[in-house]
C-alpha cells in the first residue's frame, strides 16, 4: 500500500514538473504538428482520434447498410448507375448481386459491432475521460495508449482493404461461422476475405488489449487524492469494467481466430469435419464447428456489454447532471455493472440453443440469461427515479440520454423472449433477432456515444456544437429508429441475411414493410451525415465555450482549463473529498467534488438513509 | 442536367436551413437569457417527448391489430407450446414496455426545467431498490420453469414409433431421404458421395462405384479423376507455353488481354492441380483402409439398409404422427427451418442433429384455413387461382450458407395417414434408378434389390457400432 502511494506520488511529481516546465513555456510550441496531433501521446488528442477514426467508419458502415436496405426494399430498381463504382459487384440487370449482399451485411456488422462501438465509443470516452475524471495527467502509460490507436489503425487498413480485393471482403456474417468462413471453395468472400478480416480482427484485439490495460491500471493506479472506488463517476466505473470484459474475453476470440486461420492455411481441422464440397471430399477430420461458436460467442456476447456499459456509464452521468439529482442508488448501479460483467461471461451459448447442443446444457444458459435481466431492469429503474422530481434541463445531450433509456426498455424485453430457449427455437436468425440486438446495443449504444459526443464536446474542442442541429439530429434520429426496428418485430418469421425472400410464400406479405423500414433507414442517414457536418464545422467555427464549468457538473474535468493542455491541471491535481453526485443538496445546485465536506455533512453512503431523511426535510420546508 | 440541378437546389436548401439553424444559436445569444431560452427549448422538448409517446403507444396497439393477418397459424404440436410462452411474455413485457416509457416520457414532461425550482436530492432507498430488484426475479424465475418445462418438452427423446426421416442440407438445396421398408436409413459415408449416390450411402456396390470413378476402370471404360486429372497436369505446361508464345506474337491489345485471362487460368489450375490429386489420392486411402474384407463381413447386414432408401422431391408427412428429421449437412452450415411448424435446428457437417414434432394441421386444411385471409386472397403473377389455393409449407435455411442461401427452398406437404401412405407406396427407392448406371464390374448382375426382410425384423441388431466415420442414422 504505502509502496503504492510512493510510486504514485513520485509519478504525480515527475509529471507535475513536466507540465509545469511546458506551462512555462507554451507547451505547443515545442511539439511538432506529428508528435501533437499523429503520434500523440496525450489521452485526449488519442480519443479524438478514436472517435474520428470511428465517425469515418461509421458513415462506411451506416452507408453500406443503405445498400443493402436498398435491396430489401426495392428489389427491382435499377442500379446500373452505381456500377462505375461497385463494377460486377451489380448484377447485369442493375441488382445488388447476392454475394455482394452477403459482403454488404458482413462488413456492416463487423465494422459496426468492432470499429464503432468498441473502438469509437470505448475507446474514445475511456481515453478522454478516465484522466480527467479521476485526477490524473495521463494514461499509466501514455506510449502504449499511442500504440493502441495505431494498432487499431492498421486493423482498420487491413479490413479497408479487403473492400479492393478482386474476390471481395469476407461474406460469411460478422460471426465468421466455419465452415463458410473456411473453407476458399464455399464462397467467394472466403477465397481472401476472410483472411483479410482474421488478421484485422487479430491487429484490433491487440487494440483493445492494449488499450484496456491502460484504462485499468489507471483507474486502479492513478486516482487522486480522496478518489476512492465509491466516489468514482459511473462512467468511470463502467470504462473500468469494459476494460476488464475485454481482457478476459478478446484473447479467446484471438484463439479463435487464430485456429481458423490455421484450418484455412495450414490445412489443420480445428472446426472441419467430413465435408464434401465442389465435388470433393476433404481430407480434414475430427473438428466441429460448433468449437468455434463457442469460441467465438464467449467473446461475442461478454461483447454487446463492452458496447453497452460505457453507454449506460455515459447516460448516468449526462441524466444526473441534467436533472440536477444524484444518481438515484449509485451503490447499486455500481453493483448492477458488477453483476453484469460476472454474468456476462456465463450466457454465451444462448446464441446456440439450436445447433445441435445438448440441450441441457442450453437450460442452464436460459437460467444464466434471464438472471443478466435483473441488474438490467435494476438500472433502469434507478435511471427513471434519477429523474423523478429533478429539474430536467433538455438540452441535445440529456436529449439522446433519455433516448437511450427508452430504447434499452424497448430493445431489452425483447431479450426476455430471446433468451428463453423454447421461445428462441422460432424466433432464431429471424428479423426479431435483427430488431432486437439493433435497439437495445446498437441504436442504444448510438445514444449513449451521441449523449457522450454533445455533453463533453464543449470540453473536447472549447466550442459548443450547433444545439438547433442537435435537437433535429435527436428528433430525426430517435423516429427513424423506432420506425425502422420496432415493426421489424412482425418479420419475426423471417430468416435474416436473405437478400430477397420472394421465393417463399410464406415469408412474401412484407414487401410494402420492408419498403418503408427503407425509407426510414435513408432519412435516418441522412440525419447522422447532418450531425457530421455539425461535429466537424463545431470543431472550427462553432461558439466558444467561455465558461470553465457549463453545466454545473460536479466531476473534476470541469476544474481543468477550458483548453487543458498534456497534463490536464495547471497547478497541482484537485484533491477530491466527495463523490460526484452531490446534487440539489442542502439546498444548494451543486457541490463540486473538489470541496471540502462541512462540518455538519455526511457523506453519502456513510450511514443509512440520509437521502429519505433529506426528502422528509424537503417536503417539510415546502409545507 | 436535370440531376445536377436538383443536386444543386437540395444543396442551397441545405445551406440555408444550416444559416437559419446558427442565426438561432447566434440569436439565443445575444439576448443572453441563457435560462430564459433554456426553459423554452426544456418545454418545447418536453412537450415533444410526450406527443412522441402518446403517439407511439397508439402505434404500438395499432400495429397489432394491423399486422394480425400476417401471423402464420401454427401447425405443431409443440409450436403451441412455444406459442403459448410467446404470448405469456409478450404480456409481462408488453406491460414492462409501456409502463417504464410511460413514466420515462411523463417524468421528463413533469419535472422539466423551471428558473428556480429545486430539484429534490433523492439519492438512494434501500426499500425501494429492494423491490424492483425481488420483482423482475420473481417474474423471471416464472418465465424461466414455463419456458424449461417447454423446452424438455420440446428437446426430449422421441417416441420409439416416431417416423423418421433425414434432411441434408448442401449448397444450395436440400435433399430428403425416408427409409425403406425395412424402416432403417442406409448408412452414410461422405467419402462416397457422387452423382449416383448424392447423400453417400453405404453399399458394396457405391464402395466399388466410387473408387472406379476415382482411380478408374480399364475394363469398364472408365477414366477416373485421378488419371485424368494427371493427363492435364502432363497437358498444361506445353498449353501454357504455347499460349504464351500466341501472346507474345499478337500485337493487338484487345485480343491478347482476353489470352492473358486464359493464360492466368491455365496457371492457376496448373498450381491446383496437385492438390486435388491429392485429395482424392487422400479420398481412396481412406475408402480403401475402411471397407476391408473385415468391414464387409462385420457389417453385412447394415451394407444393405440402403438399398430400399427412398429420395423424393418433397417431405410427406402424416397428419398428427411424431416425425422425427434427423438433420445433416454436407458442406457447410445449413438450418432446417419450417416456420408453421416452429421447427428450427442447424444442419452441422461431421454432426448429426435431430428435431421431433407432430405436424397438427394437414395441407389441405391449412389452405382452407388461409382462404379467408386478406393476404391470401391476393394472385401472383402469371397465376390464376390467389395464392391460399395454391399454399405449401415451406422449408428454408435459417443460417447462413453462401450466395443462395435464400433459394433453399423445400415443399413440405402434411396429409392425412392413409394418403401419406399412398404417397409412400408409389416411391420407388433411389436405388432402382441409379444402379443400372453405376460403373461396376457385373453390372448385369445388378437389379433392382429386393428388401432384406430379416433386417426389417431384427432391430436390435446394430453392427454399425463398429463404424465410426460414416454418419450411422439409426437408432
Amino acid at each position: 500500500m504505502s509502496q503504492e502511494t510512493t510510486i504514485r506520488e513520485n509519478l504525480e511529481t515527475h509529471i507535475d514538473e513536466h507540465a509545469h516546465d511546458h506551462g512555462h513555456d507554451h507547451h505547443d510550441h515545442h511539439q511538432s504538428f506529428i508528435s501533437k496531433y499523429i503520434f500523440s501521446t496525450d489521452h485526449k488528442v488519442i480519443a479524438k482520434q478514436f472517435l474520428i477514426t470511428g465517425i469515418i467508419w461509421a458513415i462506411v458502415g451506416g452507408g453500406l447498410s443503405v445498400l443493402f436496405r436498398i435491396q430489401l426494399g426495392y428489389p427491382d430498381a435499377d442500379l446500373n448507375w452505381m456500377r462505375p463504382f461497385l463494377g460486377k459487384w451489380i448484377t447485369p440487370e442493375g441488382h445488388i448481386a447476392p454475394e455482394f449482399y452477403n459482403a454488404l451485411i458482413t462488413m456492416h456488422g463487423t465494422i459496426l459491432v468492432f470499429f464503432v462501438l468498441t473502438a469509437g465509443l470505448s475507446g474514445t470516452f475511456s481515453n478522454y475521460l478516465i484522466p480527467l475524471m479521476v485526477g490524473a495527467r495521463d494514461m499509466a502509460s501514455g506510449f502504449i495508449n499511442m500504440l493502441s490507436y495505431w494498432f487499431f489503425f492498421l486493423s482498420s487498413v487491413v479490413m479497408a482493404a479487403s473492400f479492393f480485393l478482386a474476390t471481395g471482403p469476407a461474406s460469411g456474417g460478422w460471426t465468421a461461422y466455419p465452415p463458410l468462413n473456411a473453407l476458399p471453395q464455399a464462397a467467394t468472400g472466403s477465397v481472401l476475405g476472410v483472411d483479410y478480416w482474421l488478421l484485422s480482427i487479430v491487429l484490433f484485439i491487440v487494440s483493445v488489449l492494449l488499450g484496456g490495460l491502460n484504462y485499468i491500471t489507471t483507474v486502479i493506479n492513478l486516482r487522486t487524492r480522496g478518489m476512492k472506488m465509491f466516489r468514482l463517476p459511473l462512467p468511470i466505473w463502467a470504462f473500468f469494467l469494459t476494460a476488464v470484459i475485454g481482457l478476459l474475453s478478446f484473447p479467446v476470440l484471438l484463439s479463435a481466430g487464430v485456429l481458423m486461420l490455421f484450418d484455412r492455411n495450414l490445412g489443420t481441422s480445428f472446426y472441419l469435419d467430413q465435408i464434401y464440397i465442389g465435388g470433393e471430399a476433404l481430407a480434414n477430420a475430427g473438428g466441429s464447428p460448433i468449437l468455434y461458436q463457442h469460441l467465438f460467442w464467449f467473446l461475442g456476447h461478454p461483447e454487446v456489454y463492452i458496447i453497452i456499459l460505457p453507454a449506460m456509464g455515459i447516460v448516468s452521468e449526462v441524466l444526473s447532471v441534467h436533472s440536477r439529482k444524484p444518481i438515484f442508488g449509485y451503490t447499486a448501479m455500481v453493483y448492477s455493472l458488477l453483476a453484469i460483467t460476472v454474468l456476462s461471461f456465463i450466457v454465451w451459448a444462448h446464441h446456440m440453443f439450436v445447433t445441435g447442443m445438448n440441450p441441457f446444457i442450453g437450460s442452464i444458459f436460459v437460467i444464466f440469461t434471464l438472471i443478466i435481466a435483473v441488474p438490467s431492469a435494476v438500472k433502469v429503474f434507478n435511471w427513471l427515479t434519477t429523474l423523478w422530481r429533478g429539474n430536467i434541463k433538455l438540452n441535445p445531450a440529456m436529449l439522446f440520454a433519455i433516448g437511450f433509456v427508452s430504447l434499452f426498455i424497448s430493445g431489452g424485453v425483447t431479450g426476455i423472449f430471446l433468451g428463453n430457449s423454447s421461445i428462441d427455437v422460432e424466433l432464431h436468425d429471424t428479423y426479431f433477432v435483427v430488431a432486437h440486438f439493433h435497439l437495445v446495443m446498437g441504436v442504444a449504444a448510438f445514444f449513449g456515444m451521441f449523449a457522450g459526443v454533445y455533453h463533453w464536446f464543449p470540453k473536447m474542442f472549447g466550442r459548443h456544437l450547433n444545439s438547433t442541429l442537435g435537437y433535429i439530429h435527436f428528433w430525426g434520429t430517435i423516429i427513424c429508429a423506432y420506425l425502422i426496428f420496432y415493426p421489424m418485430h412482425f418479420e419475426y418469421m423471417l430468416p435474416r441475411r436473405y437478400p430477397t425472400h420472394a421465393g417463399f410464400d410464406t415469408f412474401g406479405m412484407f414487401a410494402q414493410l420492408n419498403e418503408f423500414i427503407t425509407i426510414a433507414a435513408i432519412a435516418s442517414f441522412a440525419f447522422q451525415l447532418m450531425f457530421v457536418f455539425n461535429f466537424f464545422y463545431s470543431i472550427w467555427y462553432g461558439r466558444k465555450l467561455r465558461v470553465q464549468n457549463p453545466y454545473h457538473a460536479n466531476t473534476l474535468e470541469w476544474t481543468t482549463p477550458i483548453r487543458p493542455g498534456h497534463g490536464n491541471w495547471d497547478g497541482e491535481i484537485p484533491t477530491v473529498y466527495r463523490w460526484a453526485y452531490d446534487y440539489s443538496k442542502h439546498g444548494r445546485d451543486f457541490i463540486p467534488q473538489t470541496e471540502p465536506l462541512s462540518a455538519y455533512e455526511l457523506e453519502h453512503g456513510e450511514h443509512g438513509d440520509e437521502s429519505d431523511s433529506d426528502i422528509i426535510q424537503h417536503e417539510k420546508h415546502n409545507g | 442536367m436535370t440531376g445536377w440541378l436538383i443536386f444543386i437546389a437540395v444543396l442551397l436548401v441545405l445551406i440555408v436551413l444550416f444559416q437559419v439553424t446558427r442565426t438561432l444559436d447566434l440569436v439565443s445569444q445575444l439576448r443572453g437569457d441563457d435560462d430564459r431560452q433554456l426553459e423554452q427549448n426544456t418545454k418545447l422538448h418536453a412537450t415533444g417527448l410526450f406527443i412522441f409517446m402518446v403517439l407511439g403507444i397508439i402505434g404500438f396497439f395499432w400495429s397489432f391489430r394491423h399486422y394480425s393477418d400476417t401471423n402464420i397459424p401454427v401447425a405443431s404440436e409443440h409450436g403451441v407450446y412455444i406459442h403459448n410462452m410467446f404470448i405469456a411474455t409478450l404480456i409481462v413485457t408488453g406491460i414492462v414496455f409501456v409502463v417504464c416509457n410511460v413514466l420515462l416520457f411523463v417524468f421528463v414532461y413533469m419535472y422539466r426545467y423551471r428558473k428556480g425550482r429545486q430539484a429534490v436530492h433523492f439519492a438512494h432507498s434501500n426499500k425501494l431498490e429492494f423491490i424492483w430488484t425481488v420483482i423482475p426475479t420473481i417474474v423471471l424465475t416464472g418465465l424461466v420453469v414455463f419456458g424449461l418445462q417447454a423446452w424438455t418438452k420440446i428437446t426430449g427423446p422421441s417416441s420409439n414409433d416416431a417416423l423418421v426421416f433425414e434432411m441434408t442440407g448442401q449448397q444450395f438445396f436440400w435433399t430428403s431421404r425416408y427409409p425403406g421398408a425395412d424402416g432403417k436409413l442406409g448408412l452414410r459415408d461422405y467419402n462416397l458421395i457422387c452423382p449416383e449416390n448424392p447423400l453417400g450411402v453405404v453399399t458394396k456396390e457405391y464402395v466399388e462405384h466410387r473408387l472406379n470413378l476415382l482411380e478408374g476402370n480399364a475394363a469398364l471404360g472408365v477414366m477416373g479423376e485421378i488419371p485424368s486429372l494427371q493427363k492435364r497436369k502432363e497437358e498444361l505446361p506445353a498449353l501454357i507455353a504455347n499460349l504464351e508464345a500466341e501472346i507474345a506474337k499478337r500485337p493487338n491489345r484487345y485480343k491478347k488481354e482476353e489470352l492473358e485471362a486464359e493464360l492466368e487460368t491455365l496457371e492457376d489450375e496448373l498450381e491446383d492441380i496437385d492438390d486435388k490429386i491429392k485429395i482424392r489420392m487422400l479420398n481412396v486411402e481412406r475408402i480403401k483402409n475402411k471397407y476391408t474384407e473385415d468391414y464387409y463381413m462385420a457389417n453385412s447386414e447394415a451394407m444393405t439398409w440402403g438399398y430400399d432408401d427412398i429420395l423424393p422431391s418433397q417431405l410427406h408427412l402424416p397428419v398428427n404422427k411424431e416425425a422425427l428429421a434427423k438433420i445433416t449437412a454436407l458442406d457447410v452450415l445449413h438450418d432446417f427451418d419450417v416456420p408453421h411448424m416452429k421447427v428450427k435446428m442447424d444442419a452441422v457437417p461431421g454432426m448429426p442433429t435431430s428435431f421431433k414434432f407432430t405436424p397438427t394441421i394437414t395441407t389441405a386444411e391449412m389452405r382452407q384455413t388461409l382462404s379467408s385471409n386478406p393476404i391470401w386472397q391476393k394472385v401472383k403473377e402469371g397465376d390464376t387461382d390467389p395464392m391460399w389455393m395454391n399454399f405449401n409449407y415451406e422449408v428454408a435455411c435459417a443460417e447462413l450458407c453462401g450466395v443462395g442461401h435464400s433459394a433453399m427452398k423445400y415443399i413440405l406437404v402434411v396429409e392425412t395417414e392413409a394418403e401419406y401412405e399412398a404417397w409412400l407406396a408409389a416411391q420407388t427407392p433411389y436405388w432402382n434408378a441409379v444402379a443400372s448406371s453405376l460403373k461396376i464390374s457385373g453390372l448385369s448382375e445388378l437389379a433392382p434389390r429386393p428388401v432384406v426382410e430379416e433386417a426389417a425384423s431384427d432391430s436390435t441388431a446394430a453392427p454399425a457400432a463398429a463404424d465410426t466415420t460414416a454418419i450411422a442414422i439409426n437408432y
